[in-house]
């Protein structure tokens, strides 16, 4: 017998029946013997992108609802997709189905990905305390090493509207439109205008974890007015902790800006401002300059210049010690002459983005530079480019605890990941409340937890902020109709009560808002979710040429062999060196044998036989098994065949069961059938998945086959035997008769490269080792 | 231990030690380039074919002035099978010159299965290192006796009226008064390369290029653990903006 094409992969599983004296799966060797049919998925294009507006975080878990979430199409190809999915206690392995569209009901599945728990866990930047699905996830930092930019976001809740009002800042005029900061749980004020007049007042503004903003605390004045345009930071010392404000530049005046720089302690505990003193000049004055601070340097980017006629593009920093500023050193100048822009300084880069030129012509650029320890700054390095242009009015951008920044303008919330390693690809983007003055983010009550404040004049918003892992699953499908209704499949594949999967809710996610629906575990009925709700997934097609500066579409994210038999995933960095960080693959293996009875070693089990009889035989045995079943027909009737006992089994789509069986028919036999009957939930027979085979005569022959699952059936029974009216000398003898899921668990591992630094610096490679990390 | 000759495995065959051992150390190797040069070669094509059902096929040759070696042959088979259910490999050889007929074992040999032939037009490139040779001498490209009625290798005739000898059992040769089409090839090791043979033909791989130099097609031969049973796979490699986007 030949063997050929190459066989998929599958992983072999011990304790697997049959043959004990054979190679029942020679196909185990010779997969390695030839190459894989094979898509590579790239990190390609946003094809579907969730904006959503806020809603409960890790509201749906899969330990008892399937998940599904409909689309419409955009394009014809789709290479992965990315889930929002916190592991909690182990998590579990994860089915991922592309359905096409059945009566609003997820239909036929066209491509589908089981991705195991390890990925989700190795992957994960957080991860929730092992507990019941009853309650909601107390989440805790993975530290895991490849839990890159990449992989996680952080995603917003459910906005809630509080009145507040802000005193008076003179008779009439109570806004705090000066230049703002934030630091621990306080905001800072500095400065304000009304119409030609510019004030000097400071204020503090306590806000807790939970939504609570506090009345603003007036604080001591600026040595000089500001109208809103000087640059306000807060700077923290690495080693004592203590909390330095800084005010650089600015405009004290209607006819000139400033390079007055003053510093003030800042008491995190009872948030009092201490008596501002001035400090070391900047090199020019300037206005309309970013701030940001980093390991006890401050940084002053850009601005206007001092005749007002031109943006600079210089950056200044300077190290703050025991609250004093000596001397300010020039850095690498940035890319672009422009002010008003957001500037963050986020696990160890200066990150730089939006603002306008002198002319007011709005960007979308984003720089980021490594900080070196001694403050000074590498190459500035083009970023994601923010969807739209931002002008900054001079907020601080959250950094949601150095694992993404953040800007509020427009009616949006921009939000992109940052890691040691770079950035995400692109930025994120939510319905935001109406914008604030000011913005600020406490930590929350658990890991990866945090509440935003976006502050105006008379009420302040509140959405609760949550470090979201987000697990990418190569599903490649091409030759998709543009425009159609697709759906993406979610179901839970093991678990157990304290370990399972979560995801999150949203609104208004999607063009057309489709809404999610659920399906009860053990049941056959999808229910629609609350109208405009859904789940923020993610949807990106397979190209890889895209020539926007910035995006890294190009790179090779999975491979995808066999139908998803096997798959892998590359974790790279977003920094120049691309360098390899991690490597995790999968492949299937067999699913573990269902029914009781696979052989009749031990007898006839629950196994029983319809026109004709069963019994235990020693005269045909295949392997070193010493007895098989033997089915005699009656004779006269259209089959014979051996029935096993009622097997739960998971109702579609994306379900389906292999029924395997050795069969010996001393005759020959040219319709011999390995059959999977499917019932409802009450046992009545609802279809059959069949084949027939050609059994030569006296010969040991395996048949197999695979069966997609009816959406309503929750029962299976095996078949076994011949169709075509059997006689009664046309005997059968089977052996090692068994089904299982299709869809087995997989052999995964998770591999962590090891190197001597991290980028920017010296002797990156090559690398040192490798730690198996799952 | 040295690590064991490539192995495929058959279905109901027992499981051997040396089926895993074979994926755990390096294989001895001969690689055959694309720059490898003609050395001799009939290509006129003439009128028929000889059916390889029943009938060891062979043609004669002779070494370049300088050719000690043989990298690869092209051979004008064109089996009517294309399945190995239907025909077994080609099993082709080179083999020494006695009495004007091929002479004991064959100096290399390699099996070629039917599923491989259709990828090529006319001549199908074979893999044949073999080195030790003499120059200027003559030698004889065989192809073994395989197929029945139905499916069978035809080698197409060249123009030449001698040349080609025949046998029924690859014992007893009767020279024929016609040729048949052939390229033979040295050992030059230049371009890309186009074969791996290992452990004496026990597997190996052709691997062909595009106008930018990067694989476009990767078949693969292993033979199994019982005589004529192999595993063998052939993938084409699509490319969008020079970056793979499937293999298929």
């Amino acid at each position: 017998m030949v063997t050929s094409p190459t066989p998929a992969w599958s992983a072999a599983r011990s304790g697997l029946l049959g043959d004990t004296g054979a190679v029942d799966a020679s196909a185990q060797i010779n997969q390695f013997l030839g190459t894989h049919p094979n898509s590579p998925i790239y990190v390609g294009n946003s094809i579907l992108t969730p904006v959503g507006g806020g809603s409960t975080a890790w509201q749906y878990h899969l330990d008892a609802y399937d998940i599904d979430q409909p689309f419409t199409m955009s394009g014809t190809t789709i290479g992965r997709v990315m889930v929002p999915m916190l592991p909690v206690g182990d998590g579990a392995d994860l089915i991922v189905s592309l359905c096409a569209d059945s009566a609003g009901n997820p239909g036929t599945v066209i491509t589908q990905t089981l991705i195991p728990a390890s990925w989700i866990k190795q992957l994960a930047a957080v991860e929730g305390v092992a507990g019941p699905s009853s309650e909601s996830p107390t989440t805790q930092y993975t530290n895991s090493p490849l839990a890159t930019a990449q992989f996680y976001n952080v995603y917003m809740g459910t906005t809630t509207l509080t009145n507040w009002s802000f005193p008076n800042i003179a008779p009439g005029f109570s806004q705090p439109n000066g230049s703002q900061t934030y630091v621990n749980n306080y905001i800072i004020t500095t400065g304000a205008i009304n119409g030609t007049t510019f004030y000097n007042n400071v204020f503090s503004i306590a806000f807790d974890a939970i939504g609570n903003l506090s009345q603003a605390i007036p604080q001591p004045g600026m040595p000089e007015v500001n109208n809103g345009n000087s640059a306000t930071g807060a700077v923290i010392d690495p080693t004592t902790g203590d909390v330095t404000l800084v005010v650089a530049g600015g405009r004290p005046s209607l006819s000139g800006i400033t390079a007055n720089v003053y510093t003030a302690a800042f008491d995190t505990g009872t948030g009092v401002v201490s008596s501002w003193t001035a400090q070391a000049a900047l090199p020019q004055p300037l206005e309309l300059a970013g701030i940001a601070s980093w390991n006890g340097y401050v940084y002053v980017i850009d601005g206007v210049n001092s005749a007002i006629t031109a943006d600079i593009n210089t950056v200044y920093y300077a190290q703050v010690q025991n609250g004093q500023i000596t001397a300010w050193n020039t850095a690498s100048p940035y890319p672009l002459e422009i002010d008003s822009m957001n500037a963050v300084a986020v696990s160890g880069f200066l990150v730089v983005f939006g603002g306008e030129d002198f002319a007011g012509t709005n960007t979308t650029a984003c720089y980021y530079a490594p900080i070196n320890a001694d403050g000074s700054l590498g190459n500035w390095l083009r970023g994601p480019s923010v969807p739209q242009s931002l002008v900054d009015l001079q907020f601080a951008s959250p950094s949601f605890g150095s694992y993404a920044i953040m800007a509020v303008a427009n009616g949006q919330m921009y939000i992109l990941s940052f890691g040691p390693n770079g950035p995400d690809t692109s930025w994120q983007v939510f319905t935001a409340p109406t914008g604030g003055v000011l913005t600020a983010e406490a930590d929350g009550t658990s890991d990866g937890m945090w509440m935003h404040y976006g502050v105006y004049y008379t009420s302040y918003a509140t959405n609760p902020m949550s470090l979201t892992p987000r697990i990418s699953v190569p599903l490649p499908a091409t030759g998709l109709t543009n425009g159609a209704t697709y759906h993406v499949l979610l179901r839970q594949a093991n678990g157990s009560e304290s370990s399972y999967l979560r995801l999150h809710d949203s609104t208004n996610v999607f063009p057309g808002n489709p809404t999610v629906k659920t399906r009860t575990i053990g049941s056959s009925t999808w229910t629609a979710g609350t109208t405009g709700h859904a789940v923020p997934i993610q949807i990106y097609d397979n190209s890889n040429g895209s020539a926007t500066q910035g995006s890294s579409n190009n790179q090779v994210l999975h491979t995808w062999d066999d139908n998803g038999a096997r798959i892998s995933t590359l974790v790279r960095t977003t920094t120049p060196d691309q360098r390899l960080l991690g490597l995790l693959e999968a492949t299937m293996q067999p699913g573990p044998v269902l029914n009781q009875t696979p052989t009749f070693v031990n007898g006839l089990g629950q196994w029983t036989a319809t026109n004709g009889a069963l019994a235990q035989s020693s005269a045909q045995t295949h392997g070193s098994l010493p007895y098989s079943g033997l089915l005699t027909p009656a004779g006269g009737n259209p089959d014979a065949y051996i029935q096993s006992e009622y097997l739960a089994c998971t109702p579609g789509p994306g379900s389906s069961y292999t029924v395997t069986a050795w069969v010996y028919s001393p005759t020959g036999w040219s319709a011999v059938f390995p059959n999977l009957n499917f019932y409802d939930a009450s046992k009545t027979f609802i279809s059959s998945g069949a084949a027939s085979f050609n059994v030569p005569a006296a010969t040991w022959t395996q048949i197999t086959a695979t069966y997609p699952v009816p959406d309503t059936a929750l029962y299976l029974t095996i078949d076994i035997g011949e169709s075509s009216t059997p006689a009664a000398t046309n005997l059968l003898y089977v052996s090692a008769a068994t089904v299982q899921d299709a869809l087995g668990p997989q052999l995964s591992s998770v591999m962590q490269i090891n190197y001597s630094s991290t980028w920017p610096g010296s002797n990156l490679w090559p690398p040192t080792g490798v730690t198996v990390l799952a | 231990m040295t690590t064991p000759t490539w192995l495929a495995a058959t279905t109901g065959q027992a499981a051997q030690a040396g089926q895993i051992n074979q994926f755990l150390g390096a294989h001895s190797s001969a690689l055959v380039y694309s720059g490898a040069v003609v050395q001799s070669s009939q290509t006129t094509v003439g009128s028929g074919s000889v059916a390889s059902n029943g009938l060891w096929i062979a043609q004669q040759f002779t070494t370049g002035a300088s050719q000690t070696a043989i990298g690869r042959v092209d051979i004008d088979l064109q089996p009517t099978g294309v399945t190995g259910a239907q025909l077994s490999p080609a099993v082709i050889g080179i083999y020494a010159n006695s009495g004007g007929a091929p002479s004991g074992s064959a100096l290399v040999s390699t099996l070629v299965p039917a599923e491989y032939f259709p990828m090529f037009g006319a001549y199908t490139y074979v893999p044949m290192p073999v080195s030790g040779l003499t120059a200027n001498t003559v030698y004889w490209l065989v192809v073994q006796a395989a197929g029945n009625a139905t499916y069978y290798y035809p080698w197409i005739k060249s123009n030449q009226t001698s040349g080609a000898s025949t046998s029924p059992d690859g014992v007893t040769w009767t020279a024929q008064s016609y040729g048949l089409l052939y390229k033979v090839y040295d050992d030059t090791a230049a371009g890309s390369v186009l074969f791996t043979w290992e452990d004496s033909g026990a597997r190996w791989t052709y691997t062909s290029s595009n106008a930018q130099g990067t694989p476009s097609t990767l078949s693969e031969y292993t033979a199994a653990q019982v005589a004529g049973d192999y595993v063998f796979s052939s993938r084409n490699f699509a490319y969008t903006n020079g970056l793979l986007t499937s293999v298929s």
